[in-house]
């Protein structure tokens, strides 16, 4: 199925690497005129796409993007939200500070992209939203996680409630709950674990991937086949869904 | 949504979750629905 994705305009957040990469990847590979972000724009180096450094805790940098996409794409057919933190720790171990910066980066960025580039989907009466939550949210809880899952648990229920206001009007807006993906990002928050507890880098690898019922971890292009999937014409019937895409971590 | 869906779109999902894009998925039951569960 080539050109699943064939002249649809997508914008992908934390395009840089992990999750947001391969999506921004496999949505160009689609067909898609991919716009792909990241608050480090070195990072972007080699994708197909137009890139942009942005800092998605910016009201005023998402404000000015959009003024400038809106101008030289027009309306985007495609927004991916995939900025995101994975704070460590239980509640304990949350400041208010900590609490805040989570939910500025993992929640209000999405309400700031989505209040951005929504009001071009509805005058075109079209587009696919898809917020990338995860399966530690409401679906699960598991140890260190606490601000993060919470923050999850509220882009699923963002994602609904965008859904259910805009279902008449052309929107889809869904969320997508990885479980344990390879990336930099669980390369860092290994680095983390390893450093704190004192055992060694294998060894609290070894501990992830024993967590995952297949035995393996996921991948990031495991993660951007479902984006793909939801974002193209295929899913036109598939509205308001946590999709899960964690090796059967929520079994 | 304000219409009924069409059996592509439901055979879409099928076609998604049988192949080899969907192998990091299991055990789930995915709606194809219009948003009636919302």
């Amino acid at each position: 199925m080539p050109e699943r994705l064939k002249n649809k305009i997508a914008l992908v957040t934390a395009a840089g690497q992990g999750i947001g990469r391969a999506i921004a990847e496999k949505f160009a590979g689609a067909g898609a005129k991919v716009i792909a972000t990241d608050l480090d724009p070195n990072k972007l180096q080699g994708l197909r796409a137009k890139l942009r450094k942005l800092d998605a805790r910016s009201q005023d940098d998402i404000e000015a993007f959009g003024r400038d996409i809106s101008r030289e794409f027009g309306p985007l057919d495609i927004l991916v939200n995939c900025a995101g933190y994975v704070h460590q720790g239980t509640v304990l171990d949350c400041s208010d500070e900590d609490w805040d910066f989570s939910f500025d980066l993992n929640v209000k960025s999405m309400h700031r992209t989505i209040r951005t580039f929504l009001p071009g989907m509805l005058e075109k009466k079209s587009g696919s939203i898809l917020n990338v939550a995860s399966a530690v949210s409401s679906i699960r809880g598991v140890p260190n996680r606490y601000v993060y899952g919470a923050t999850k648990a509220a882009v699923i229920g963002l994602t609904k409630a965008v859904a259910a206001d805009f279902i008449k009007q052309g929107i889809r807006c869904n969320a997508i709950c990885p479980g344990t993906i390879e990336s930099p990002s669980l390369d860092e928050r290994i680095a983390a674990v390893s450093k704190e507890s004192g055992r060694s880098l294998e060894m609290v690898r070894q501990n992830f991937v024993e967590r995952q019922p297949m035995g393996r971890l996921g991948t990031p292009d495991e993660v951007a086949w479902l984006a793909v999937f939801l974002a193209s014409d295929e899913a036109s019937y598939i509205t308001g869904q946590a999709h899960l895409v964690d090796g059967g971590m929520a079994l | 949504m304000g219409r009924l869906g069409t059996l592509d779109e439901v055979a879409w999902l099928a076609l998604f979750l049988a192949g080899d894009e969907a192998s990091y998925i299991t055990g789930q039951a995915h709606l194809v629905d219009g948003g009636t569960a919302l």
